[in-house]
């Protein structure tokens, strides 16, 4: 069993909102890439990763679209809509904000 | 929601593309893990365990996805109905001639239909204001059966016995008009009440807001003076004062006891039913089985129907009959609910026959729109069929052409609300007080029916033009390079349209014409006095002051002192006032018939009245003589009679001499003169003959004061109240009205019909004709080429004239054809409304079909003549 941090609540839309921010992808490759950049130190169940999609979709954040793959599969690919990327550097900028915040509380100067 | 429902619940494409999505990523993760050397199987498990619940999973994303689809397609149809809308107004508004005919038409036959369905809905479909008032019923009798216009009153003694031997009721009382006069109460005045039976206040289910309720002791001979009072005038009269009950009211100059004060819920449905007071009726000496004058209101039981409680009542009434085969001869009891009485007996039928004929209305306006827009749809056709090129699918079309009807549709109905507002308040003015007295509005109700009527109206005149739309041919009608196609079908079509406009106005027109023509019989018919500048005031002596001959007295100075004043020709009393809708029927014995009173004895209306009352209302002396002042109490008691009465008495060729009993003295009276009829109960009933003393002889307490003035009556109303107040400051004066108005009063409900019928033909027949006028354009403009051609190879202007027009002619023909057969049935309807007129009366007939011929002849003759004016070389040219 590997080790790893879990998951705040709300963070996964932040890092799929992230991985889109570059290029469109599909839901296995966001999985990779987030599991990649991260070094597995945050524990993610795969799977939440759909609901996370299709919530950030009901929401107009991201669009789902059918596409193939480079080994002509076809897969569901998702891009960040305009208001996606707003959201985007909203929660960024408020992310930052609150790691800041809560590192100066546990690093005392 | 189990997580299995939400997954099917989504539709099977949503649902594999769900499934296809999760799969893939199982794939490519298991494909990944053998890479890096784990066995197929274990490469599987292992992609299964990092991905989590599946089952879960799979149900959250459905969900979503089924909320998103759901979104989206709510939003994709409601962004297309928003587009087809947008498209309609250009539409319309690149038409603006069509938009404006097409938006009035509709409107005019909304706005009808509207405005008598509020008429409707207050006078036949709002519930009465009585807890459960649909089990409420009235019961009369009536001689024939099924009863066509049941008397409403009964006797006490048929009351009881009908009390007593029915199961169907839960509760019945008598009640009996009443107008006491209160005094000691600030100004004397006259009070509506009633005399009403304990279980009055069952029927109505309304109970006594303080104090007690009637009890059926109360209801007995000789019991204590004791009244209730409404709330308002415990409010008025008493500041709302809580120790009211044990006080006493002055009415008719006796002292009653205050016991109750009424809900304030409660109003009474009509005056019979009270207003202000309320005190116990009883069976007295006087009420013989046959003395018929309370009306009787009944409350059914839980679960008994009217049809059970009539058959049971009308079988308790039979057995009746054989009881008192003399008295009750011809009397079956019938049903009726409140609402008769509320509304009159006879409003139900002509106001759903206005509704009917409002429908016509609109019906003629949806031909009307539905032959302009299959008019349009021919010139649009090359739109249509470009876009049919395109790939616009026909549903898409028709679509498309429904949300422009529907947008038609939408603007008629708004003006027809419009319309509505304003017809119906001058229509109040004309209505009859049972109408008048309801509230009549354009409220939500109204206006979603008004709603249903314009979306039903879209539809009739939308689906045909738009259905017709699709079916050309496109490539005819693109080769046709615009020109438009000469359609037979199209043709065919709204000449039907056309001959169904003008039968349907056909047989509103006849209607019309039919109540016109009633109307002016009635106003041939002599009512037997001269209405003009007659006007009365009434009076009621009260009986602790006035006695005996005081009352006589204190009347002929009234009239003396009126005749005195400046303007005032004559003025005579009277206890009733011909079309006032009061009456006073009795019957007298003759002496030669048996002695059991009111039985088979001569009927006719009491008047007791005044020595010049003759010569005030100017009805005619035919034989004898009319009352003189010296006729007085200790004189022989003499009577006057009309022409009508006086055939019933008769003897040996004359009614002078004949002795008859008037009520109120022991002595025969003798009859010395004959005078002419009164149609004392309007112009189109009958009435049974008319029975005239003289006060002097048989003082009465309740009197009218007749004056005929030079001029306008009304004007010398404040001076005659200054007479009778001259006279007695107590004295309270009611019903100052000109009889004028009371005749017409009597008449309000026929000329209402007549308004509404006369003003609805004029909108059938000026549509009928809007849409003549409009196919014979459309056939003129179709074959303005085929005109040219003709003039250029030297066909007269006046020849092609004359073509259309025969065109036109077939139409009018069938139109009137169709219009008379239907006719034939639609005349039958209001046949109750006619007066001295058949249903198919042939002068009207002629008359109504000649109206429509002649005024659809100009409708196409003014297009017509537009063919010849064609100009050859512009059409030869291709335009």
């Amino acid at each position: 069993m590997r080790r790893g941090t879990q998951l705040l609540q709300g963070t996964l839309e932040l890092l799929v909102l992230k991985t889109l921010s570059w290029e469109s992808l599909n839901g296995y490759a966001i999985a990779q890439w987030i599991k990649e950049r991260t070094r597995d130190d945050i524990l993610i169940e795969e799977g939440a990763l759909y609901p996370a999609l299709h919530r950030l979709e009901k929401r107009g954040l991201v669009q789902g679209e059918w596409g193939q793959t480079e080994n002509n599969r076809k897969a569901r690919y998702y891009r960040l809509t305009t208001a996606g990327r707003r959201e985007l550097r909203q929660q960024e900028s408020n992310w930052t904000t609150y790691v800041r915040a809560v590192a100066r509380v546990l690093t005392p100067a | 929601m189990s997580k299995f429902k939400r997954y099917l619940r989504l539709p099977g494409r949503e649902r594999r593309e769900v499934d296809e999505e999760l799969a893939y990523h199982l794939e490519m993760k298991t494909e990944q893990l053998k890479r890096e050397g784990l066995s197929a199987e274990d490469a599987r498990l292992e992609a299964a365990r990092q991905f989590g619940d599946r089952e879960r999973i799979r149900s959250e994303v459905a969900g979503l996805v089924g909320d998103r689809t759901r979104r989206e397609r709510r939003a994709s149809l409601l962004d297309a109905a928003r587009q087809d809308i947008r498209f309609a107004l250009r539409q319309l508004k690149s038409a603006p001639a069509f938009a404006l005919i097409a938006v009035f038409t509709i409107g005019l036959g909304i706005g009808a239909t509207t405005a008598v369905f509020s008429v409707v809905r207050a006078v036949l479909l709002r519930p009465l204001p009585y807890d459960g008032s649909e089990r409420i019923v009235l019961i009369g009798e009536s001689d024939k059966l099924p009863s066509r216009d049941p008397q409403t009153t009964t006797s006490y003694a048929n009351f009881e016995d009908w009390k007593a031997r029915t199961t169907s009721f839960a509760a019945m009382a008598v009640f009996d008009g009443w107008t006491p006069v209160l005094t000691g109460l600030g100004e004397a005045r006259r009070l509506t009440g009633s005399l009403v039976t304990s279980e009055l206040f069952d029927v109505f289910r309304v109970k006594p807001a303080l104090g007690r309720p009637m009890l059926p002791t109360d209801n007995v001979p000789n019991s204590p003076r004791i009244v209730w009072i409404s709330w308002q005038l415990w409010q008025s009269g008493f500041a709302g004062d809580p120790g009211v009950i044990g006080r006493s009211l002055v009415l008719n100059g006796n002292a009653r006891e205050i016991v109750g004060v009424m809900s304030p819920d409660y109003r009474a449905p009509n005056v019979e039913l009270g207003g202000d007071v309320w005190a116990p009726n009883y069976r007295d000496d006087q009420d013989t089985r046959s003395s018929r004058y309370l009306n009787v209101a009944a409350r059914l039981k839980d679960g008994v129907t009217a049809e059970q409680a009539r058959a049971e009542l009308l079988r308790v009434s039979e057995q009746l009959q054989k009881e008192y085969p003399r008295e009750n001869k011809g009397a079956f009891a019938v049903l009726f609910p409140l609402r008769e009485l509320v509304i009159g007996g006879n409003t139900r039928g002509p106001v759903l026959i206005l509704m009917l004929a409002a429908g016509l209305v609109l019906l003629i306006a949806c031909a009307n729109t539905s032959n302009l827009l299959i008019a349009r749809g021919s010139y649009r056709s090359q739109e249509f069929a470009i876009r049919t090129a395109l790939g616009t699918t026909s549903a898409r079309i028709v679509r498309q052409l429904l949300t422009e009807s529907l947008v038609l549709g939408g603007l008629g109905a708004l003006l027809g609300i419009v319309l509505a507002v304003l017809g119906l308040r001058s229509l109040m003015q004309l209505a009859p007080v049972t109408i008048r007295n309801q509230q009549v509005s354009v409220d939500l109700g109204v206006l979603v029916f008004t709603l249903v009527c314009a979306v039903g109206a879209a539809l009739v005149f939308g689906l045909l033009p738009a259905l017709r739309a699709t079916r050309a041919d496109i490539q005819k009608t693109l080769r046709d390079e615009g020109r438009g196609t000469t359609s037979v079908r199209a043709r065919r079509v709204r000449g039907s349209l056309a001959i169904t406009q003008l039968a349907l106005a056909l047989s509103l027109v006849l209607c019309a014409g039919l109540l016109i023509k009633s109307f002016a019989r009635l106003l041939q018919i002599d009512p037997g006095i001269d209405p003009a500048n007659l006007v009365s005031l009434s009076m009621s002596l009260p009986a602790a002051r006035y006695q005996g001959e005081a009352m006589p007295r204190f009347y002929e100075e009234v009239t003396t002192r009126a005749l005195a004043q400046r303007g005032v020709r004559s003025a005579a009393m009277t206890s009733i006032v011909p079309f006032s809708g009061d009456w006073d029927r009795i019957a007298v014995d003759t002496g030669s018939t048996s002695n059991v009173p009111g039985i088979e004895l001569p009927e006719g209306d009491r008047y007791i009245v005044g020595p010049n009352y003759f010569e005030t209302m100017g009805i005619r002396l035919v034989q004898g003589r009319a009352f003189q002042t010296t006729d007085r109490y200790d004189s022989q008691p003499v009577a006057v009679v009309d022409d009508a009465f006086a055939r019933k008495v008769e003897r040996n060729g004359t009614a002078l001499g004949v002795r008859i009993k008037v009520p109120g003295r022991d002595s025969m009276a003798t009859i010395v003169g004959i005078v002419g009829h009164v149609k004392h109960y309007g112009l189109d009933a009958e009435s049974g003959g008319q029975i005239y003393v003289s006060h002097l002889q048989y003082p009465w307490r309740w009197m009218t004061l007749v004056v005929r003035a030079d001029q306008d009556p009304i004007a010398l109303t404040p001076a005659l109240r200054g007479v009778i107040r001259s006279l007695d400051a107590e004295q309270p004066i009611s019903d100052v009205k000109t009889v004028a108005t009371m005749m017409a009063e009597r008449t309000a409900a026929r000329r209402f019909i007549l308004a509404l019928l006369a003003g609805f033909a004029a909108v059938a027949l000026t549509l009928a004709c809007v849409g003549l006028y409009g196919v014979i354009a459309y056939t003129i403009a179709q074959r303005q080429r085929e005109f040219s051609i003709r003039l250029a190879l030297g066909a007269s202007a006046h020849g092609l004239v004359r073509m259309v027009m025969r065109e036109g002619a077939v139409l009018v023909v069938f139109g009137v054809t169709f219009g008379i057969a239907l006719a034939a049935v639609g005349t039958r309807l209001i046949a109750s409304l006619l007066f001295g007129v058949e249903p198919l009366d042939p002068f009207v007939l002629l008359a109504a079909a000649a109206v429509l011929s002649g005024t659809a002849t100009l409708a196409a003759w003014l297009p017509a003549r537009l063919a010849a004016a064609a100009d050859p070389m512009q059409a030869m040219h291709g335009r």
